[in-house]
């Protein structure tokens, strides 16, 4: 599988970026490559988890172990509230049905092997905070231990804000768990070195889309001299940014 | 009859269901949404059969008002025994008199009763004390308010129907006659609860299991017919009660 090296100087090369001076620098169609992988990654897991095509996107899945805090708050603390959590350890895709947790499962290393292991047994079921009062009123979907729950939301803590998991049903003996996440991209740092983690198929797209950032990054105006447009040669065309076919492989979910 | 006493673990259902939907991983409505559409399709199957069959034992209390089982749907039959843990030694039905009811005490409200009694229903005395012979109960708010004479027996035995699971919000297996009617049931409310994501596809899984749960030759009578038919067993016997106790058709 190429590394997003490799892309970028293939895209370079075609852009004809292969001078020191060119228009564009290595950095700059890097962040573009990254953004066109992005783009199509979340365009494949949405697309195969509407069609209910769940395995198209397993070699996507992170699994991590996270240890749970849970959360007593005395009585006269105002500003937090009781609580099992744990925090997101890596920023994951917006998909439908917070389908950017793939599975939350007990970490349960005691099983031997041969019986049913614990990523087989009791699925965490996605909630939301507003809807969780909902199952407490159904005898058959009250959050238990063997009907654990789960609803995200963003924590403020201090100036950042956490992306946080709350817990329902779990029990305050349960320290840890086993997740398995879509996990997004990290913008604040690019190794050129690190695989695409795209199939090959989808290469010729991501081309295309990062050849179109550019174009479009080409595109906008240098510093115009007059603002009434008299700076223009008489019948000088003004370049547009291209349309696009709705049969485009870049259109198209692939 | 061919209640049987194979059945099926829940799992076995909820799978089938979540597969049919392509819903494995029940990512869209999670797995407690199907285990309850299961119970309460148990639940109705329940009525429309009463397969689900009990027994419930307790004694007469001293104020002979009795608070029936929490689970119980429909009664058999109502008796009252006297013996020991093991043995039964003397036994006799209980009847509902319409409307009885009493405090506890002495004396009790009922239908027919008194000089002002109703005509329509047959009465051996016009006073108010009931003839010691006959055992009666008023059923009202879930509980049986017993005559006096019920105090000749010890313990009540009630056959009856329950839920369809022995205890509401526990696990529960499902019955073989009526596993594909319980998957086709499942698979239904899912597909009614999401068919806003996605009605071009569940539009039509919701138009075939409403085929499969009223039509006739659907999977929800089928297993209705198939718990209410007689099996061989049953056939064989109602020849031999027909013939040879003394009874021609």
């Amino acid at each position: 599988m190429p590394t997003y090296d490799q892309i970028t100087d293939d895209i370079m090369v075609a852009m004809g970026y292969t001078h020191d001076d060119s228009l564009r620098n290595k950095e700059a169609v890097l962040y573009n490559v990254k953004l066109g992988v992005d783009k199509l990654k979340s365009q494949q897991l949405q697309k195969n988890k509407e069609i209910g095509d769940y395995r198209r996107n397993s070699d996507m899945v992170s699994t991590f172990i996270v240890p749970i805090t849970h959360n007593d708050v005395a009585d006269e603390v105002v500003s937090d509230f009781d609580s099992s959590y744990f925090d997101l350890p890596t920023a994951i895709y917006s998909l439908d049905h917070d389908g950017g947790v793939s599975f939350i499962r007990y970490l349960r290393n005691e099983i031997p092997f041969g019986c049913p292991p614990a990523v087989a047994l009791t699925p965490f079921t996605g909630a939301s905070l507003a809807s969780i009062h909902t199952f407490y009123q159904s005898a058959y979907q009250r959050p238990q231990s063997k009907r654990p729950y789960f609803a995200r939301a963003k924590a403020k803590i201090g100036e950042a804000y956490k992306d946080r998991v709350y817990l329902f049903g779990v029990s305050t003996e349960i320290k840890h768990l086993l997740v398995g996440l879509y996990a997004a991209p990290d913008y604040t740092e690019i190794d050129p070195d690190e695989e695409i983690g795209l199939p090959p198929h989808l290469l010729m797209p991501l081309k295309q889309m990062v050849i179109d950032l550019e174009r479009w990054a080409l595109q906008i105006p240098q510093e115009r001299l007059k603002n009434d447009g008299r700076d223009f040669e008489p019948n000088q065309i003004v370049r547009t940014e291209r349309q696009m076919s709705l049969n485009n492989p870049i259109q198209l979910d692939n | 009859m061919p209640l049987g006493n194979a059945t099926f673990d829940m799992g076995e259902i909820l799978t089938a269901a979540s597969q049919e939907l392509r819903d494995p991983e029940f990512g869209r409505l999670g797995k407690p949404f199907y285990v309850s559409a299961c119970q309460r399709g148990l639940t109705e199957m329940n009525s429309h059969t009463n397969f689900y069959k009990k027994t419930w034992q307790s004694s007469i209390p001293e104020n002979l008002i009795l608070e029936l089982p929490q689970d119980l749907t429909e009664t058999d039959g109502i008796y009252l025994f006297s013996g020991t843990d093991c043995n039964i030694q003397t036994s006799t039905i209980l009847f509902i008199k319409p409307n009885m009811w009493h405090q506890g005490g002495e004396g009790y409200i009922a239908n027919n009763k008194g000089k002002n009694r109703d005509e329509l229903q047959w009465s051996l005395k016009w006073n108010e004390a009931p003839p010691n012979h006959i055992y009666f109960a008023g059923l009202r708010g879930g509980k049986l308010y017993m005559s006096p004479s019920c105090r000749t027996f010890e313990k009540i035995h009630i056959a009856y129907t329950g839920l369809g699971m022995e205890c509401f919000g526990e696990d529960f297996r499902i019955p073989h006659w009526c596993r594909e009617a319980i998957t086709d049931f499942v698979i239904h409310r899912a597909a009614l609860a999401m068919e806003r994501e996605d009605p071009q596809f569940l539009a039509r899984v919701i138009q075939r299991k409403e085929n499969e749960l009223k039509s006739p030759s659907g999977s929800w009578y089928t297993a209705i017919g198939r718990y209410k038919r007689l099996d061989k067993k049953g056939r064989y016997d109602t020849t031999a009660y027909t013939f040879r106790f003394g009874h021609f058709p």
